[in-house]
């Protein structure tokens, strides 16, 4: 044991030294600093107790019932399914082998969990006593017994779902089936209430103060423990309460005496292989949508590509090959997104009037922008290419490079332009110019984009970490966004035309973003900018 | 000693090892050798305790899950990975604790210079190149002070200088009545050291030497005559 908090403690000094070594370690100390201490003063004026939510006690029940149906079920899932405790290769090589019992393993793995678990059971109680008038006696009660339950109960689900060696397979698979039927069923309930009796905000609270939910194993019994700390006595929370510490209690018991023999290594070893890829790849900006999509291997196609020039053209053709071997060729989440928008403008406008909106010109370029900042940590197929010392070592220039390695890119954003402005002729009532323009424009914001990408990974690549470039882009961004803005504005005010004033933004976007693009063509000529 | 008794290990369907038994005595080197996919890494991870199987293994007497197997047994993966936020010092601090080792700084001290690693002790895990890594991932396994060391690739991403000396500390181990398994493509680098052979193929041991009945025949000329029938 001595040795596991040995690592915590060391880690942590470390990394709060490394941190403090960085000047940007020093910015984010500031910020934290900053942010608590408005914290503190935002509860400490009285202006926060006049929002209507934090009039009564109800409502802070009807939240923390929702937070344990929002995070607590899926979380129990987590533990089901063996993928609730992050384990790292580092732990695989250096204490799965070592001296210490698995069961203490288990519980240091999941430490910064528990911890979590405790702050947020600290934060509720400060809540409780400053926002919603709950008595300081109250609230220290709930904070007690409450962490607890909650040291317990983790314990439990931990030993239950990964230690325990002795419980039958199928039925650890029944638990797992049963919560599956409990999380359906609330939903289910849930969606009848909202639709077939009363669709209004209201139903969440009708649904809240049903005595069913009590009454759901576990998690409605910790529902119940709730009200009858916040609320008061009823014979239905009493009794769902002895029920909940009973049940916990009991899983606390079993796990202390099951006996582990680390037979969950293996599980926790593939685990940490893929958490390891899934860090690398969201550390690069990839899209992952789930653990368990790490470890499956990617289908691909049959396809082949003429090459119809040399040099940096045939970046672009070994994209277009790799484009043409994915399973849905260039279109990906984004074009999903963009169809979705084109189809909730028609909807608005049909519905809402938006055809005579005097603004419905910028709806569209106004919808690219939210995208650019929705999708800014996303990376695509070209920034693979700063990694491929191919890119650097074929003889051509660094410009032809850039354009031939995003030229794809720019090939996609006008797909999905084309999607989002051409159903606007008909449902927005634009004009055949004023759509190409809104094209234009969005084809110029998602390339400003890419270069503002390759513009700060070339210049800062080398300096800062991963959350200091997204704040430079982000920066960049706006920047491009209010060029193009004020260009519009000046023309519009100037010639008094609107439509002069969209040419404008359009004509100032891509003059920002050839600047961009050219700056930014330095990350092309040598490879250590790619590196972090 | 190290004995494996009717090992199988199979992932869903797919048998990887195939109630496989052998047994390195005590003070001996054995080597596992086998083509890709013969089920080498399997059964290293079965005797490192990390995957579940059949069988039974025993680690110096005592089964191979018992605590007191894990304290007399050291394991040098094939890819090393260091806790990020620890240096190299803090590597081999935690292995004193986590072992009760009753290494001394001074032996510490020695096993750094000898792996030339005593001006990267300040270094965090993050900080460390692949080779350095696989050094510190030795330095650990030897500073448990085990009866029982398991190898796997060990040679892969050290300089030869650094080889030179894993085999001069194999010997060294040997000597002291030690048990090593190494798991290896790499035969030139086991050609003087090995005592006991074991080679591999889908799953099974399909031969097993001792040097002293293989006399002056190499080790090459063995492994190919088994694996191609040359």
């Amino acid at each position: 044991m001595k040795a596991l908090i040995y690592i915590q403690i060391r880690s942590l000094m470390n990394q709060i030294k490394k941190l403090l070594r960085k000047p940007v370690g020093w910015f984010y100390m500031v910020l934290v600093l900053f942010y608590g201490i408005s914290i503190i003063f935002m509860f400490r004026s009285n202006d926060m107790k006049e929002f209507p939510i934090f009039s009564s006690k109800y409502n802070l029940v009807y939240i923390l019932s929702a937070f344990i149906l929002v995070f607590t079920m899926p979380s129990l899932m987590m533990y089901a399914k063996k993928k609730g405790v992050i384990f790292k290769v580092s732990d695989v090589h250096f204490i799965f082998p070592s001296p210490i019992s698995p069961k203490l393993v288990l519980v240091f793995a999941h430490l910064k969990g528990i911890i979590g678990d405790l702050f947020l059971q600290i934060i509720v109680t400060i809540f409780a006593i400053t926002l919603f008038d709950v008595s300081l006696w109250t609230g220290i009660l709930y904070l007690v017994v409450s962490m607890t339950l909650d040291i317990f109960h983790e314990y439990g689900l931990l030993m239950l779902f990964y230690a325990n060696e002795q419980l039958p397979k199928k039925l650890i698979l029944a638990l797992r089936v049963f919560m599956y039927g409990l999380i359906a069923s609330v939903a289910v309930y849930l969606l009848y209430l909202y639709f077939f009796v009363n669709s209004s905000p209201y139903i969440f609270i009708e649904f809240f103060d049903h005595p069913i939910l009590q009454c759901i194993p576990y998690i409605g019994w910790n529902i119940a423990f709730i009200r009858l700390v916040f609320l008061g006595p009823t014979t239905l929370n009493v009794i769902c309460t002895i029920l909940y510490v009973v049940s916990v209690i009991l899983l606390f018991i079993y796990g202390l005496k099951m006996k582990s023999t680390g037979a969950y290594y293996e599980d926790a070893m593939k685990f940490a292989d893929d958490y390891k890829e899934l860090m690398r790849r969201s550390k690069k900006g990839e899209a992952v949508m789930s653990m368990g999509s790490v470890s499956k291997k990617k289908k691909f196609k049959q396809a082949t590509v003429t090459y119809k020039g040399n040099y940096a053209s045939s970046i672009f053709y070994r994209q277009l090959l790799e484009y043409r071997k994915e399973r849905f060729f260039i279109f990906d989440m984004v074009t999903l997104v963009c169809i979705l928008g084109s189809i909730v403008l028609c909807y608005f406008s049909y519905t809402k009037g938006l055809d005579t909106n005097p603004y419905r010109l910028f709806f569209i370029p106004a919808f690219g922008a939210y995208l650019i900042f929705i999708f800014s940590a996303m990376a695509s197929k070209w920034t693979k290419e700063l990694e491929n010392p191919y890119t650097y070592l074929i003889p051509d220039t660094p410009l032809k490079k850039l354009w031939y390695a995003t030229l794809i890119e720019h090939v996609k954003s006008l797909i999905n332009g084309c999607i989002l402005a051409i159903p606007g002729i008909f449902f927005l009532k634009l004009s055949p110019i004023q759509v190409i323009l809104t094209i234009l424009i969005f084809m110029g914001l998602i390339a400003s984009k890419l270069y503002i990408e390759v513009f700060t990974t070339s210049v800062f690549g080398t300096y800062i970490g991963n959350i200091g470039r997204q704040f430079i882009r982000m920066f960049g961004q706006i920047l491009v966004i209010g060029i193009g803005v004020l260009f519009g504005v000046l023309i519009s005010i100037g010639t008094k035309n609107i439509n002069l004033g969209f040419i404008g933004a359009a004509i100032g976007i891509f003059v920002v973003t050839g600047l961009i693009f050219w700056a930014g063509s330095m990350a092309f000529t040598k490879m250590d900018v790619a590196e972090d | 000693m190290l004995k494996i008794e009717k090992l199988q290990k199979a992932y869903g369907k797919f048998i990887a090892v195939k109630s496989v038994s052998f047994e390195v005595p005590s003070g001996k080197l054995g080597i596992l050798l086998g083509p890709n996919g013969a089920g080498k890494s399997s059964i290293i991870k079965c005797i490192a305790g990390l995957l579940r199987y059949d069988g039974d293994i025993e680690i110096h007497g005592k089964p191979s899950k018992s605590l007191e197997a894990k304290k007399v047994f050291a394991y040098v993966p094939e890819i090393p990975a260091m806790f990020e936020a620890l240096t190299v010092a803090e590597h081999l601090e935690y292995i004193r604790r986590a072992y009760k080792s009753d290494i001394t700084d001074q032996e510490v001290e020695e096993l750094l210079k000898r792996f030339e690693l005593d001006d990267k002790k300040d270094k965090l895990g993050s900080e460390l190149s692949k080779g350095m890594m696989q050094k510190v991932s030795i330095c650990c396994a030897l500073a448990v002070k085990p009866k029982v060391i398991l190898f796997d690739e060990p040679m892969v991403g050290l300089d030869p200088k650094a080889i030179k000396t894993l085999k001069a500390t194999m010997m060294e181990l040997k000597a002291e009545g030690v048990t090593l398994l190494v798991s290896t493509h790499m035969l030139d680098m086991v050609r003087e050291i090995w005592d006991v052979m074991f080679i591999m193929e889908q799953g099974n041991i399909v031969a097993e030497y001792n040097r002293d009945d293989v006399k002056d025949q190499d080790i090459d000329d063995i492994f190919f005559q088994v694996t191609e029938g040359e």
